[in-house]
């Protein structure tokens, strides 16, 4: 609702530096929240056609109007924008940027990663391209070849905790969890005050299902449960751990039961005004019963 | 360099949210005798890529006979041109400035004429002084014109470039005694 009334702010107004002041304004807005409106932005050019403002959040909204274009294939429009940076600024990785995702948008791959490709030789130290190159193998389903990509361009670039989280995220499609477990220890040494990392961590150890394993996840989410009270993810995770624990005889049932009424006790009070309050009532049943039958069994 | 740097740093402070498995990896990654990552400044050593740092060569006297032999072979000729030039130049007035000059200026532009005394204006230029001004003062144009630039000074210049450099290869030594010295508790 925001986006559309600041986008009326710049089209009611008549004075022209106002509208373009406005327009750069909306534009920055779009960008900075990167937000996919071409339905917005594109409207827009031809109030910064006639223009000419040299300033940083011009040519940025330059830029953000030739991916508009790109979206709905509008070439006249992304040709222009092309050749208007082109001709300020020269040759530069940001425009082989624009041409490769106009490959991309078009889905011709094979010449999106051949603009890649010529534009890392002469620009080796950027990232973005790297993980363009990255985006264009999980969109083939080549994940393998994308963590090996992703994997080379983390040798160099070691504390870039987006591509870690990546990382991730593609070993887990590819259900390596050892390697999984690796990068999101990484991001929990990159960003220890993030408790989804350790959350994370938790689950990768849990499905990794080893004794050692289930009781490390064990231990990272009961540090998790003290630093997020408010997330039910948090708390489902730890019981599902203790269950796990439960069929191991080496465990603590005594730690493994106080853990799971913890557990039980806080999802109750997340749900108490919530129409789920059942099924959340049937899991815990489930879940009281299951551990009768281990007790017996014992 | 930096990035390993980086890295090493925070793996270090944040060691203790890692199980004792994953810490244990990431020691042997950094510090391992062979492959280690902090171990890259003995390898870049080891290679036969010249990368010797200027401050190390100066400290090493057969390196630096090289260096001093090619600032005479580059400094003599020059030496050899201002003593013919003083030589055959002296006693000569080349040309008169277009502007006045402040009388403190004399022996600056009228060097090898002094014998003159004051009674010479001061706009009237010796050959030596001609000579002098324009070999200092036309370097920059005559590097605009072909783009070249003699290196005399270039070995001493460069310094402050290399020596972060080698602050980068003491961090890393730095670092990897952290390592090896660090008290781990999850």
């Amino acid at each position: 609702m925001e986006l559309l009334v600041r986008f009326r702010n710049c089209t009611v107004v008549t004075d022209i530096l106002e509208k373009v002041d406005r327009t750069l304004e909306f534009l920055s807005f779009v960008r900075v929240y990167s937000l996919r409106r071409p339905d917005l932005v594109l409207p827009l050019f031809r109030v910064l056609r006639d223009t000419q403002v040299e300033t940083i959040e011009y040519w940025q909204a330059i830029e953000l109007i030739a991916l508009a274009a790109a979206d709905v294939s509008n070439y006249r429009i992304f040709n222009w924008c092309c050749d208007k940076i082109k001709k300020r600024f020269g040759d530069n990785w940001r425009l082989h940027r624009l041409l490769g995702l106009f490959h991309e948008i078009r889905l011709d791959y094979r010449a999106a990663a051949a603009v890649y490709e010529n534009s890392l030789v002469k620009h080796p130290s950027c990232p973005q391209l790297y993980k363009r190159q990255v985006a264009i193998l999980k969109s083939l389903n080549s994940y393998e070849q994308a963590a090996v990509v992703l994997c080379d361009y983390l040798k160099n670039f070691m504390v870039d905790e987006e591509s870690w989280c990546e990382l991730v995220f593609i070993y887990l499609y590819l259900r390596k969890y050892e390697e999984a477990a690796f990068a999101a220890s990484e991001l929990i040494i990159l960003n220890p005050s993030n408790w989804f990392y350790f959350l994370l961590f938790a689950e990768i150890q849990y499905n990794i299902g080893s004794y050692e394993s289930l009781v490390t996840a064990r231990k990272y989410c009961c540090y998790v449960c003290k630093m997020q009270k408010s997330c039910p993810r948090v708390f489902y995770d730890l019981l599902l751990v203790c269950w796990a624990l439960g069929k191991f005889p080496q465990s603590s049932k005594d730690v493994n039961r106080r853990l799971l009424l913890f557990a039980s006790k806080h999802l109750r009070q997340l749900y108490k005004n919530s129409s789920l309050l059942f099924a959340v009532e049937e899991l815990l049943t489930h879940s009281s019963s299951r551990k009768l039958k281990y007790q017996t069994n014992d | 360099m930096a990035a390993i740097l980086k890295r090493s740093v925070l793996t270090r402070t944040n060691a203790a949210f890692l199980p004792n498995d994953q810490f244990l990896c990431r020691k042997k990654l950094f510090i391992d005798e062979t492959r280690g990552l902090l171990q890259q400044d003995k390898e870049h050593l080891n290679n036969d890529v010249p990368s010797i740092d200027k401050l190390t060569s100066l400290m090493k006297p057969h390196l630096l006979r090289t260096k001093v032999l090619e600032n005479i072979a580059n400094v003599g000729p020059q030496m050899a041109l201002g003593a013919w030039i003083r030589t055959m130049f002296h006693g000569y007035v080349v040309c008169r400035l277009p502007f006045w000059v402040p009388e403190r200026f004399r022996s600056m532009l009228q060097s090898g004429i002094e014998m003159m005394g004051e009674s010479l204006d001061i706009r009237y230029v010796s050959g030596l002084s001609w000579y002098i001004l324009n070999i200092f003062g036309l370097q920059g144009f005559l590097f605009l014109l072909d783009g070249t630039r003699e290196v005399e000074d270039m070995q001493f210049g460069s310094l402050p470039e290399e020596i972060p450099e080698m602050q980068t290869k003491m961090l890393m030594k730095q670092e990897k005694e952290q390592w090896k010295g660090m008290d781990y508790h999850w």
